[in-house]
């Protein structure tokens, strides 16, 4: 090899070792008391497509989990980790293999589970319909051998998983068993023992891609506008007795969080905008769910009408966020020429994440901007924090990441006191998806 | 003395309205008229579920998409999902083709690469060609196989994120919104409809044929257009020379022969003629609802029809054929079975039209199929 070409090679090893370090060193102030590390990025192969990133954190250590590979036609998608320390600072030189099996693995879950890390996720192994696996990866990064945790007739996808601090995680997917609709099921792995000794539990009628946090005495299990508590004994109550908790017409993905011995779901409602002004305004809203599967929000918005009207994150408590249409100060139903644009030119569309970092509830969202009167593209990240009884750190929302892409799919995961890890997918300008992270840190008051 | 004016300018009106209704063909017309062979169809499910909201890999029946399909020869048929585009397989398998749920942009490459911000309608163009519009970023993408078996995305024309109006090489082509209408003629030749503007794609090169906005018939370059908010696909091609475009607020289906290059309209308002309540019969005299005319167009080669819906007619479907509109179906009365006889299912939005006259229409989280019943075939 020539001089000039070893040169080459070695600074093209030295980038991409630099693309997947720490978080950069530099820190952002983007609140007051609230701090952000530059993004960093996960280890990069040529093809690049790491989607659905998922993170815990356990014993001074944080593990990110992703879809590692396309999992469309012809693609291969795996599980891999990686580990952090409490800093951010990457602790693997080469990503964990998690299963990297025949066919497509995607949509993992991950959570601490007292001694290791539960990883879940969708497997499309047997080339027909997905299962779920699960694995452990213990703290020094090494993973067990996956196994069927659900399968059988329908398929069985999306899991998430939450742990309750001391000795049981509750793993939840959506399952095709009915042969007619997924419902959301249930299983608990207890930390000393053995999955296989349950048999999955109905946990919501009815449900696709669900949420799960502890609450301190319960699991929150939500998907779309249902909640339900399940107790250490799977004995499941639904919440706001099986009501909606919003009613509103569209809901997106929801984040379930704990904080403040209460349960708390996110969800983005009305995440498109009407071409012709008939539809709501897309909000992020939030609601409580108490011990006894009441939620003292029920009720609060009643209509659209009142989530539209102007500045309504400012005059409806349990409103993160909301549009607000551009050049009318009511709500703009059937108004002359339909949707014209917002003050921001952005709407609320996407997942939401929210955690509790021990002294504000972190919310975290998509906005789109607005295309035309049909169409969202080009997602950004924002920020606000929650406080008990429904009052904010930050008077406004703060936007944490934008860019000429996408940034979409945000998770979050509690890490030491005021902290909370971020990540999310970001589309590059030349094609493919990586992921990034980065670590919010609060200051004490 | 008054109340015996009253009595008499009361007696007037009744008796010039009886005469109306009397002279006027259009109230003894039939409202909507079943076409006779209404029995002779099947609805069956094709893919995704009614009780399934989000798009998950897997059999055909649990998490595929509904969207504007096209079909390759082999039996596979791909669907406009928005942010990527799904091959529903032979063998009932969904999987993602290109693009990326739920990650929009614009970026070409290997599927693992493309990404697509508004994948609307697509278009078939042989057995390993798919054309997109991604109306989104105003752009006219092509998916082609390659020796490999893999997918590639690139983009044919417009400028990712741009919308204005622009014809010239492939590349500096401008769309405008709403861009949401393909389709691709026996030389591979693509035609779109954005805004009221009908393009033409050719050897890479984007070229105005009409005149732009307006209700008006004739000569190709003079003809205007009046469909803003269209809906998806109102452009249809029919195998022999002519194109169809659902014409919303025109209130009518025009067809555009591309040898006379001419506009006439086939069923509907003519664009000086009145409006009125929505009815079947022949096929100029028949109406639109007047809340909007067609928002979906397609061509049945095999059976020979132009079927179209209307907006604001619910799932009712159109069929115009010899000279005459009538309704494809469902038959009359509320509807809540999916599938079985065609006159007697919820109806829907069309959304493909296969090479064996088989109709498939979207609507309720999923896809259906109106096939022939074989013995009839």
């Amino acid at each position: 090899m020539r001089p000039t070409c070893r040169v080459a090679v070695a600074a093209l090893v030295l980038l991409s070792a630099a693309s997947s370090a720490l978080p950069g060193d530099g820190v952002r102030v983007i609140a007051p008391r609230l701090s952000m590390t530059e993004a960093a990025t996960l280890p990069r192969r040529p093809v690049l497509y790491q989607r659905h990133p998922a993170v815990a954190y356990g014993d001074g250590v944080y593990l990110i989990v992703w879809q590692e590979g396309y999992n469309g036609l012809g693609g291969t998608g795996d599980i891999f980790g990686l580990r952090l320390d409490g800093g951010g600072r990457a602790l693997d030189k080469q990503p964990i293999r998690i299963c990297a099996a025949k066919g497509i693995q995607d949509s993992p879950a991950v959570t601490f589970c007292g001694h290791s890390f539960l990883v879940a996720w969708s497997d499309l192994r047997n080339g027909h319909d997905y299962d779920v696996y699960t694995a452990l990866v213990d703290k020094e990064g090494r993973a067990s051998k996956p196994f069927l945790f659900a399968g059988g007739k329908g398929g069985q996808a999306n899991p998430a998983i939450a742990f309750d601090g001391w000795s049981m995680c509750l793993v939840v997917w959506q399952d095709f068993r009915s042969g007619k609709y997924f419902e959301v099921m249930g299983k608990p792995v207890w930390s000393f023992g053995s999955a296989r000794l349950w048999k999955p539990t109905p946990v919501l009628a009815r449900g696709e891609i669900p949420a799960v946090s502890w609450t301190g005495k319960h699991f929150l299990v939500c998907q779309r506008w249902y909640a339900a508590l399940v107790d250490r004994a799977m004995k499941v109550t639904p919440a706001a007795a099986g009501k909606r908790l919003w009613n509103g017409k569209t809901v997106l993905l929801p984040a379930a969080a704990g904080a403040w011995g209460k349960g708390f779901v996110f969800f983005n409602v009305c995440p498109k905008h009407d071409p012709w002004g008939w539809g709501g305004n897309g909000a992020i809203i939030g609601c409580t769910v108490l011990d006894n599967g009441t939620s003292p929000e029920w009720g609060w918005i009643t209509s659209r009408r009142a989530l539209s009207a102007m500045k309504a994150d400012g005059k409806i408590k349990n409103c993160v966020d909301a549009a607000r249409w551009k050049g009318y100060k009511g709500w703009p139903m059937g108004r002359p020429g339909g949707f014209k644009n917002t003050e921001e030119g952005t709407w609320p569309s996407g997942r939401v994440a929210a955690a509790y970092n021990g002294r504000s509830l972190i919310v975290v969202w998509n906005r789109a901007h607005v295309v035309d009167k049909q169409r969202l593209a080009n997602r950004d990240l924002y920020l606000r924090r929650v406080l008990d009884g429904w009052t904010y750190a930050d008077a406004k929302k703060i936007k944490i990441v934008a860019g000429p892409t996408e940034e979409a799919h945000p998770v979050l995961t509690p890490g030491p006191p005021g902290t909370v890890l971020l990540a999310y997918e970001k589309l590059e300008a030349m094609g493919g998806i990586g992921i990034e992270y980065r670590l919010i840190r609060e200051a004490d008051r | 003395m008054s109340a015996f004016r009253m009595l008499c300018a009361a007696s007037v009106l009744v008796s010039l309205f009886v005469a109306n209704v009397a002279v006027c063909p259009a109230a003894s017309r039939q409202k909507y008229i079943l076409v006779e062979d209404v029995d002779q169809w099947q609805v069956d499910s094709y893919c995704g579920s009614r009780a399934v909201r989000h798009f998950l890999q897997g059999p055909k029946l649990e998490g595929a998409r509904p969207g504007i399909m096209t079909f390759d020869g082999q039996g596979n048929a791909y669907v406009a999902c928005g942010t990527f585009v799904q091959i529903v397989t032979r063998s009932g398998q969904v999987r993602i083709l290109a693009g990326a749920p739920g990650v929009s942009g614009a970026t070409d490459g290997a599927p693992w690469q493309a990404t697509f911000t508004d994948a609307a309608v697509i278009e078939s163009a042989g057995d390993d060609t798919l054309y997109v519009v991604d109306s989104g970023s105003f752009t006219l993408r092509k998916i082609e196989k390659r020796p490999g078996g893999q997918w590639y995305t690139q983009t044919v024309a417009g400028v990712p994120g741009r919308q204005g109006h622009r014809d010239g090489p492939g590349k500096q082509a401008l769309f405008t919104t709403p861009f949401d209408s393909l389709a691709v003629d026996e030389k591979g030749v693509v035609y779109t409809l954005d805004g009221n503007w009908l393009r033409k794609v050719e050897n890479g090169v984007v070229t105005t044929l009409n005149g732009g906005t307006g209700r008006r018939n004739g000569p190709l370059k003079q003809a205007r257009f009046d469909r803003i908010m269209g809906g998806l696909q109102c452009l249809a091609y029919d195998g022999k020379g002519a194109l169809y475009v659902g014409d919303r607020w025109g209130m009518a289906v025009r067809k555009v022969d591309l040898k006379k290059r001419l506009v006439t309209t086939v069923a509907g308002c003519l664009p000086d003629a009145k409006k009125g309540r929505p009815t079947d019969g022949p096929a100029l005299d028949a109406r639109f609802h007047p809340g909007g005319g067609p928002v979906a167009v397609f061509y049945n080669r095999t059976y020979d029809f132009v079927l179209c819906r209307s907006a604001d007619e619910g799932g009712r479907i159109r069929r115009i054929s010899g000279g005459w509109m009538k309704t494809f179906g469902p038959g009359p009365g509320k509807k809540t079975a999916l599938v079985g006889p065609w006159r007697d299912c919820v109806g829907g939005n069309p959304c493909g039209v296969d090479a064996g006259g088989n109709v498939y229409i979207r609507g309720a989280g999923c896809i259906r199929v109106i096939s022939k019943k074989a013995k009839n075939r």
